[in-house]
């Protein structure tokens, strides 16, 4: 990306927090407001990701049906016994999953418990992975975003970006920086072609993870709609009309 | 307009005989070579003509690791040879018409341009009888702000006439869309050296471009790159396009005169097994660094076709060589579904030359229609061989690195318009016949080219839910599919070409196509705006990568 880019992220980032802050602070409860502005999507940059990374393994023929997905788990000690349903959650979505996808899992605090490799070999062990995995510690949401970003940039490197990427949170949206999290959400949906679901325990409809337009939503107990809301977009139209309006420069 | 500049100084005076013609470097060779013909059906013991090109290294190595008749394959076969190296290719006729020797060794540029002086007599009708290589060692260098074979339009070129890059120009502008009457010839005497050659004229700013070998062209572009200016080099020059990519365009053969074929034709037979066994026995050993069989060859070759460089210099001129074998020479005269075949390439030497205006009427050379399987004697691999390998991987990481920094398009490119389904990659191959055919031909002629298969998509349904005011994840989730869409477009056309090469029994070498897509990046119409338009955006593209990728992804052999 561009150091203007950069700058743009960045300004836009900086302002949409204080929005996100200035509107925060008059909620009458403690979610989020789904009011931020999230600023704009920045086309160029989302073209450019990931920046050129060299790697030693780029695919010559990519497949671009395949799905990337870099599964945060929050095993922060505010998720107590709400973790197991997580981890069920998480394993129902894996299995949702074509086998040739890849996926990884990063927790919060244990951290990258299943680096990303194909769903084929993650489903046989992924039970037995996540079984020691305790409701302890803190709630950093916002650099686990960061890191589940690089770790698809990685991916993508190897892919030449072709296939569709996701990071899917599981949490209860307690995060430690609240605003550390957002300029991550905002960085994710602006500037990469990577998709934010949430599969949420206990969030309300106004939580950055929730918010429409933005991310995707399912709550924990209905983890069988994530297909459906992360169901792929159609390209093209099946038969042309014009919009006149464009040729006249609108 | 065509116009040759010939300059007055630069006349040829050629004593031939009892004839003396008076030309300028340029004419058409029967304007230059005027002596008479002798008959010629004299026996085994022989001169033959070498040029010096690491091929040529073969029949040295059949000599006897000499250029006078010592025991080795040769002898073996009944043959006394000596070899002299003879650059000149007019004088080479003139010895061929005169039977100084049977033979005539040259590119088929060369045999070509000679072919309205052999041709006229039926004794010295040419029968091409041995292929020795494919060129990975010629190149077009080019002045500053010429960054494709198109740029060449309007520009002056400095070719050496009756030399090996006539054809080469030739092809490379027909695929340009240009032709000869688009640019200025400038004739060169020699090829390289010190004298009155493409890559001086070029130095001396007579010429914008020069065909040269790459020696030439790596000293003028400062080792390849972009010339400083410094150390003989020319600011701003760079390597156009080079015979490591158009692999598959100039190739050197040994030719024999009919009435001497038709007396000796089973001893040419044996002559031409054992330069298959010598080859094989070369390119074995060329491969050792540090075998002494290489080592004596090279510093030959250095010292007698080069004029006493250092041994490495051998080395490389034998690298430079993409030599045939049996299996090559039996591709390329015998199977009618090699796209680069005898005939085939033929045809397109002829109307290169035409169009330079070094021949009249296309003539069509004879070939000695060997039976290959009768020549196997001694050989241990007839296993077909691939001219170029490339690394996938390292292909697509290069063409990667090239997309991002905006290099991409500085090369030949070939818009393919393919009407697919909307949102789909679907599309009705058996209409494209044509068109696959095209592409097969430029693949084998630049078969050692990186070629990019770009697919695109159309943009009308993301402007439309843009404008519509849709959501930014809804928005990302157009923008998503399209791309890979058009990557999925790609790849059809490629599986749908890779079929009619199947099925028209054309090889193909699937690893030379490094498939992309650009998604609604860059659509032909931004927004389209009659369904015409609409389908146009659909699209794949193809381009020819020239001079910038090889260096990490072909590998000659």
């Amino acid at each position: 990306m561009s150091k203007v880019s950069n700058l743009v992220v960045a300004v836009t980032g900086i302002i949409a927090v204080a929005v996100y802050v200035a509107v925060d602070s008059f909620s009458a409860d403690d979610t989020y407001t789904p009011t931020v502005d999230m600023g704009q999507a920045d086309w160029a940059a989302i073209a450019a990701w990931p920046e050129l990374i060299e790697v030693p393994d780029v695919e010559s023929l990519p497949d671009p049906d395949r799905i990337f997905t870099m599964i945060v788990l929050d095993d922060s000690g505010s998720m107590g016994d709400d973790l197991e349903q997580a981890k069920t959650a998480v394993i129902e979505a894996v299995r949702m999953m074509d086998r040739q996808d890849r996926v990884g899992v990063l927790a919060l605090n244990a951290g990258l418990v299943l680096p990303i490799a194909t769903v084929e070999d993650v489903i046989p062990r992924l039970e037995s992975t996540l079984r020691p995995v305790y409701s302890t510690g803190s709630t950093p949401l916002g650099p686990a975003l960061s890191a589940a970003r690089d770790f698809l940039s990685e991916e993508a490197a190897r892919s030449r970006s072709f296939g569709t990427y996701r990071i899917i949170v599981t949490t209860d949206g307690a995060a430690d920086d609240p605003d550390r999290l957002i300029r991550e959400v905002i960085e994710t949906v602006n500037t990469t072609p990577i998709q934010v679901a949430t599969i949420g325990i206990g969030i309300g409809a106004r939580h950055v993870l929730n918010a429409a337009g933005q991310t995707s939503y399912v709550a924990v107990d209905d983890v069988g709609k994530l297909s459906e809301a992360l169901q792929a977009a159609v390209a093209e139209n099946a038969d042309f009309s014009p919009i006149t309006a464009f040729a006249e420069g609108n | 307009m065509r116009s040759l500049i010939r300059p007055l100084s630069i006349v040829l005076a050629l004593t031939l005989g009892t004839g003396t013609a008076v030309a300028e470097t340029g004419d058409p060779l029967a304007e230059v070579v005027t002596s008479p013909v002798r008959d010629c059906s004299g026996g085994t013991t022989q001169n033959m003509p070498l040029i010096a090109w690491g091929a040529d290294g073969v029949v040295v190595h059949a000599n006897g690791n000499s250029l006078t008749p010592r025991p080795g394959l040769l002898q073996q076969a009944g043959w006394e040879l000596t070899l002299s190296v003879k650059d000149a290719f007019a004088e080479q006729v003139a010895d061929y018409l005169g039977c100084d020797t049977p033979f005539l060794r040259g590119t088929l540029g060369m045999l070509m341009a000679a072919a309205p002086v052999t041709e006229a007599d039926p004794r010295t009708e040419q029968i091409v009888f041995f292929k020795h290589s494919w060129s990975a060692g010629d190149g077009i260098v080019a002045a500053e702000g010429i960054q494709r074979p198109s740029d060449l339009a309007g520009k002056r070129i400095a070719i050496q006439a009756y030399g090996p890059h006539v054809d080469f120009v030739g092809r490379v502008l027909a695929d340009a869309g240009l032709g000869f009457g688009d640019v200025t010839v400038v004739w060169a005497e020699d090829l390289t050296g010190d004298g009155d050659t493409p890559a001086n004229l070029f130095a001396e700013g007579q010429a914008d471009a020069a065909a040269v070998i790459l020696p030439d062209a790596r000293f003028v572009t400062s080792g390849g790159t972009v010339g400083t200016g410094a150390e003989g080099s020319v600011k701003g020059a760079t390597i156009l396009i080079s015979t490591l990519e158009a692999t598959s365009v100039i190739s050197d053969y040994i030719a024999v005169r009919a009435d001497y074929f038709d007396a000796h034709r089973e001893e040419i037979a044996q002559l031409v097994n054992a330069l298959f066994r010598a080859e094989e026995a070369m390119r074995g050993f060329m491969a050792e660094e540090g075998n002494p069989d290489r080592a004596a060859l090279a510093q030959l070759m250095a010292d007698e076709f080069l004029g006493g460089l250092p041994a490495e210099e051998g080395v490389f001129l034998w690298m430079d060589a993409i030599t045939d074998g049996w299996s090559g020479n039996a591709r390329h005269f015998a199977d009618a579904a090699d796209p680069r075949r005898f005939s085939v390439l033929g045809q397109e030497v002829a109307a290169s030359l035409r169009g330079a205006g070094m021949i009249d009427f296309p003539h069509e050379l004879a070939a000695a229609e060997w039976d290959f399987t009768a020549l196997t004697d001694g050989l241990t691999n007839l296993d077909d061989r691939q001219i170029a390998l490339f690394n996938p991987e390292k292909a697509a990481q290069a063409v990667n690195r090239l997309r991002r920094t905006g290099q991409l398009d500085a090369n030949t490119k070939i818009d393919f318009q393919v009407y697919f389904e909307p949102d789909t990659p679907e599309f009705p191959a058996d209409l494209y016949a044509e068109d696959f055919a095209t592409i097969l031909r430029l693949a084998s002629t630049y078969s050692g080219a990186i070629i990019t298969v770009e697919g695109h998509a159309d943009p009308l349904h993301f402007l439309r839910r843009e404008k519509e005011g849709a959501a930014k994840s809804e928005l990302r989730g157009i923008r998503t599919s399209t791309q890979n869409l058009s990557l999925q477009r790609a790849i059809a056309v490629v599986d749908a070409l890779e079929n009619f090469a199947g099925e028209t029994g054309i090889r193909v070498n699937r690893d030379q196509f490094i498939v992309d897509g650009v998604g609604i990046s860059s659509p032909a119409y931004n927004p389209p705006t009659t369904e015409a338009e609409w389908r146009q955006n659909m699209r794949v593209v193809f381009r020819v990568l020239t001079a910038q990728a090889e260096a990490t992804t072909f590998d000659p052999l």
